[in-house]
């Protein structure tokens, strides 16, 4: 294994780090905003994310061909310290658990930031059903009766 | 007219009834606006039709009702909120736990600041590893100060080890309360499950006489809030049929896992029970089966079944669900003991769990095998682990410094008579910087001079330098009972088998030990370490302690930044709970008035309906009378 090639690799997971700390705060903000209601803010946080998911995907993709080159094709981030060279085993556990802890703690914002938003979209859809006409399914309202059967109207007829 | 010329009275009279019963259900939700769990309830009314459509009824009349009926009463509930906050809850209740311990231990090794005067960033260990430099560097050969800063260069030894005593005992200290603490919730746990039970009981009791309870769920939906703090739940309602066509809606606790495991079960609870150590069991293994089970009772470290003892893992804090009984003790058909495995569990109690047994790094080969991530999770072992790594790193590297036998100018150890010893090849044995045991044992039968000895021991009561930890390090009876222990010089004087009294050779060596990069590794603490020989840091005794500090500081601020997202997350779904569930005065107002309207307008109605029978009685075919 080239030298050089992993201390790149660990430069790469640190930059990587950087980056979900952005998505991060970008995360927390989104999560702020739903709460108070800022529609524009919400917006730009999204225009973010979409910038930084792609920013990630490339990242993920220079991740394959780095891994690629050191030949550690399908290494999980937590078994890179069984394959760290001696000397970088040190600076190699720090940053894998730093990048876990930062993955931990995007995933934790992301989340919330979901749970928020589809809590606000099951308040609108509720509005949207108790404001549609058209809702059969509504408590309280009552179908119009449907017309008797024919053979069941008396027959003036008769 | 479809309804009787007199049933038009029961219409007014219902509208009546159901007015002043909504009447009444605002005035109860107005009295409740600060009972904490109060939900906001709601008259359920339809409107009535008597008698059915037959085959002559009139096409042209119009088939009108005959009042309104009072169906029942409902809460103003949105079950999906309940989920979400429920689940939020056990995040808030894990972290919540999680940092609560953090902070228990920042108090005891977070000491930034806490150190000596004039130097505001130092802490109180690093300020007496400086004292004690200090004390050693004052050691400078000369004989008119020399017992005198040996005797301080002791005191500050003494000073320091006692520091390390205390933290170590400090975090048993904390170790201690979060086990009592865990055991507090576990009985919580229990109360909260038997509250459930007999909650239930009471509900279902109601329901099969037509009522409702009400108050009853919101009292049981303030239990199962309670409950999602310590374990992450799954709530369910399920239909059960109590004869005579009626079901009635039976609640289902399990944990929120794939591998979901029942808590509650109706009027069957399960309660659990801790230990603090336990072996692994195999949940397949039946104890009561008849004939016996032919499975084994544990699961060693890889999961498999084993039915020795020994070679079961090990499970501390194991956390057992006993089978599902019912209040009199009747258990539920297929119900069993259950042991929750090592990461089974989310919220306060497994964070609890992981408080008192994550050790980091220095997870033991069969833990990490039960836990990939177990080291990386640290809770109060990990801490008192890598203090005792430090207090016997300390020791070992001053002992050895302060250990060894006399050698000559040339750096060939000696004898009494000043002859340099050799070896089976007659080569002189030259000094070497840590003694090994082979070595010692050829030393002494040559007739090498020992000279210093062990400064740091596992008691005051002896010399012995075995299983030190922060705990038990003290200063060695030897140094104890003679100050002049602490070796100036190994090197003998220019022809002679004495050592100079102004020589501080030695001394200079031990202080440049302090500055010097040891390694710290878990195999040091413990023998059957995943990772043992891995060092785990490198560095100063200082630059050690500054470490352990720094991932108590690290771990305490993601579990923060957790903490906040989370509580802010609840806060703002209890807020949504609220506006669904709780009482607003305005709404309120607005039903008094529209109830109040509705009730005058049926007395009206009632007036009405007077009038116009008085007319058809009295008034009517009258004329020319």
């Amino acid at each position: 294994m080239n030298m050089s090639d992993f201390r790149d690799y660990l430069a790469f997971l640190r930059d990587l780090g950087a980056t979900l700390d952005e998505i991060t705060e970008v995360e927390q903000k989104k999560a702020e905003f739903v709460q108070t209601d800022d529609l524009n803010g919400l917006n730009e946080c999204m225009k973010r994310e979409q910038a930084l998911s792609l920013t990630m995907r490339s990242c993920d993709q220079k991740r394959d061909a780095m891994l690629q080159m050191l030949g550690l094709q399908g290494v999980h981030l937590r078994e890179l310290l069984n394959y760290a060279p001696a000397e970088y085993r040190e600076e190699t556990k720090k940053t894998v658990e730093q990048l876990c802890r930062q993955y931990a703690l995007y995933r934790g914002a992301f989340e919330v930031a979901r749970d928020t938003l589809e809590c606000n979209l099951h308040q609108v859809e509720k509005i949207l059903q108790a404001a549609d006409p058209d809702a059969g399914a509504q408590t309280g309202y009552q179908e119009a009766s449907p017309q008797l059967p024919s053979r069941m109207r008396t027959d003036f007829r008769a | 007219m479809d309804i009787t010329t007199f049933g038009a009275f029961t219409t007014a009279r219902l509208g009546i009834y159901a007015a002043q019963k909504a009447l009444n259900v605002t005035g109860n939700n107005i009295a409740n606006i600060n009972t904490t769990g109060y939900t906001r309830q709601a008259v359920d009314q339809v409107s009535l039709r008597v008698g059915a459509t037959n085959h002559y009824a009139s096409a042209n009349g119009g088939v009108t009702g005959s009042g309104v009926l009072v169906t029942g009463m409902s809460q103003f509930r949105d079950p999906y909120l309940d989920i979400r906050y429920r689940n939020e809850n056990s995040s808030v209740g894990a972290m919540d736990t999680k940092l609560g311990g953090l902070e228990e231990l920042s108090n005891i090794l977070d000491e930034v600041g806490k150190g000596s005067e004039g130097n505001e960033g130092e802490g109180v260990l690093a300020a007496q590893f400086q004292d004690l430099r200090d004390q050693l560097a004052k050691l400078t050969g000369d004989q008119s100060t020399e017992d005198e800063f040996l005797t301080l260069a002791r005191s500050s030894a003494v000073s320091l080890v006692k520091l390390m005593n205390n933290y170590a005992q400090r975090l048993g200290e904390v170790g201690k309360n979060q086990a009592n603490g865990l055991q507090k919730d576990v009985s919580s746990v229990n109360d909260i499950l038997k509250n459930i039970q007999t909650l239930n009981e009471n509900i279902q009791k109601s329901e099969i006489y037509g009522d409702s309870a009400l108050e009853l769920r919101d009292q049981r939906n303030l239990k199962l809030d309670e409950l999602s703090q310590y374990i992450k739940i799954d709530v369910t309602y399920e239909p059960v049929s109590v004869g005579a066509g009626k079901t009635v809606d039976k609640l289902v606790i399990k944990t929120s896992d794939d591998n979901p495991i029942t808590l509650l079960d109706g009027d069957y609870a399960g309660q659990l029970s801790l230990k603090a150590n336990d072996l692994r069991k195999n949940p397949a293994y039946n104890p009561d089966a008849v004939p016996a089970d032919t499975d084994d009772p544990y699961l060693d470290a890889d999961g498999n079944p084993t039915a020795d003892a020994n070679a079961a893992a090990k499970l501390p804090y194991a956390l057992t669900l006993s089978e599902l009984k019912n209040r009199n003790g009747a258990a539920l058909a297929g119900s069993e003991d259950y042991q929750f495995s090592d990461t089974e569990l989310y919220g306060s109690l497994q964070a609890s769990r992981e408080l008192l047994t994550e050790t980091g790094e220095f997870t033991t080969a069969d833990m990490a095998k039960m836990d990939a991530d177990a080291t990386t999770k640290r809770g109060i072992p990990y801490y008192q682990n890598a203090l005792d790594s430090l207090a016997r790193k300390f020791a070992s590297v001053l002992n050895a410094a302060n250990t060894g036998y006399m050698y000559n100018s040339a750096g060939n150890y000696i004898k009494t008579d000043g002859t340099e010893i050799t070896d089976i090849h007659g080569d002189p044995i030259h000094k070497v910087e840590i003694l090994t045991s082979a070595l010692k044992t050829e030393l002494d039968g040559a007739g090498g001079v020992p000279l210093g000895g062990v400064l740091f021991s596992n008691s005051t009561n002896g010399d012995d330098t075995s299983g030190i930890t922060a705990a038990n390090i003290s200063i060695s009876k030897s140094w104890s009972t003679d100050a002049s222990v602490l070796q100036n010089s190994f090197q003998a004087l220019e022809g002679k088998s004495t050592v100079g009294s102004s020589d501080n050779r030695n001394i200079l060596h031990i202080l440049a030990q302090f500055d010097g990069k040891q390694d710290y590794k878990p195999g040091d603490m413990v023998t059957d370490a995943a990772d043992g020989a891995t060092k785990f840091f490198s560095g100063s005794f200082e630059e050690m302690f500054t470490n352990i500090e720094e991932t108590l500081a690290t771990d305490t601020k993601s579990t923060t930044t957790l903490l906040d997202n989370y509580s802010v997350s609840t806060t703002a779904l209890d807020s949504d709970r609220d506006s669904v569930s709780g009482v607003d005065l305005n709404d309120e107002a607005m039903n008094m008035m529209q109830y109040q309207k509705s009730y005058s307008a049926a007395c009206r109605l009632m007036t009405t309906l007077d009038e116009v029978l008085d007319k058809l009685i009295n008034g009517t075919g009258v004329t020319g009378r």
